[in-house]
């Protein structure tokens, strides 16, 4: 039996230390998944708190048949969106310029490893603001592939739908960051 | 006959992925061979997601996780107390109930007549009179010791 298992099992029978175990081990995947899809820190871990309340108030029906990771991760991407549409984010900040972020990160660009803090937060911030442009299902599904890691099986458990649909939206999704991180990522934008 | 261009994407996301097998790979390979457009996007796709690899983690505040299990851990039991809300609620049965006692003894009663101390004391010693319990009847004699007025007190039947 793995550790989430045991753990789960625990927690369910009412342990409050193993659910504690649970919040531990994910609170790291947790924060920085939320933070790319709300992109705003403080409300990151406000999601990022209330999905492990979610969690810990729904474990009784949490039955197994997937791994606790990726039920995680639906009530996170769950609880995002409820944010996000409750407070009208995502068009906000889709009208912010990626530039002036993208040309400060381009000019002041260090090797990566030498790691500077300011240039790290300049950098994930640029990212996050490309994402924050997409629509959200094509951000939850290339931000589970490419910032978390999910393989295409888990990510079509947690948005609840195929495979193939998995795979035209983290295609789509690349193909619209392919622009707005181009400063990142030098590589030339075709006219496609 | 090379396959269009909107049915390479699937194909080449399964490349990327190393999850691309036999005629798929070959059909891929021969496309790209004559489509600048697709190799291009291949190389763009694997550029976006190798940037996105790249993004530095978000840093979690110290405490995150105490704070958490303060949420879903019940609350302590004299932290009710500062509650109003919760104490109005659940004497609301009490006021009930004591507003329901005071309403049916608040009706009309009998009033007893006024009795003067005269026809009390009468009253009184008309049942002292009646003797049904002949222990009782023992306080009212003198040399009568304490012990002897215990046992019968103790010993007495009071169904007679």
């Amino acid at each position: 039996m793995d550790l989430d298992r045991a753990l789960v099992d625990e927690a369910k029978s009412g342990s409050l230390d193993a659910f504690e175990g649970l919040v531990r081990r994910y609170q790291h995947r947790v924060v920085n998944y939320v933070q790319a899809i709300v992109r705003d820190s403080g409300e990151a871990e406000d999601v990022a708190q209330e999905t492990f309340i979610r969690a810990y108030r729904s474990l009784g029906r949490f039955r197994g048949e997937s791994a606790f990771k990726t039920w995680l991760y639906t009530i996170a991407t769950n609880t995002a969106r409820t944010s996000l549409e409750r407070r009208g984010r995502r068009e906000r900040v889709a009208d912010q310029s990626l530039d002036d972020d993208a040309r400060a990160l381009t000019a002041e660009r260090v090797p990566s490893h030498r790691p500077d803090p300011e240039a790290t937060l300049v950098m994930r911030d640029a990212i996050d603001r490309a994402l924050a442009t997409l629509p959200h299902e094509l951000r939850v599904a290339v931000v589970l592939r490419d910032v978390e890691g999910l393989d295409y099986k888990e990510i079509a458990e947690v948005t609840e739908v195929p495979m193939g649909t998995v795979e035209s939206r983290i295609f789509r999704a690349r193909r619209k960051l392919r622009t707005l991180l181009h400063p990142l990522v030098n590589t030339p934008v075709g006219s496609r | 006959m090379t396959m269009p261009c909107d049915d390479v994407g699937p194909l080449l996301l399964r490349r990327l992925e190393g999850r691309l097998e036999g005629d798929d790979r070959h059909r891929l390979a021969s496309h790209l061979e004559h489509c600048a457009e697709c190799r291009e996007e291949l190389q763009a796709q694997e550029a976006v997601a190798a940037t996105l690899s790249s993004r530095p983690l978000a840093e979690v505040s110290p405490g995150f996780a105490s704070r958490v299990m303060a949420a879903v851990e019940p609350a302590p039991a004299w932290l009710d107390m500062l509650n109003w809300r919760a104490w109005t609620f659940r004497l609301a049965p009490v006021a009930a109930a004591l507003v329901l006692v005071a309403s049916l003894g608040y009706g009309p009663t009998e009033a007893a007549e006024p009795m003067e101390f005269a026809d009390l004391v009468a009253e009184w010693v008309v049942e002292d009179n009646d003797e049904t319990s002949p222990a009782f009847a023992l306080f009212w004699e003198d040399d009568v010791d304490d012990e002897t007025l215990l046992e019968a007190v103790l010993t007495a039947n009071t169904d007679e």
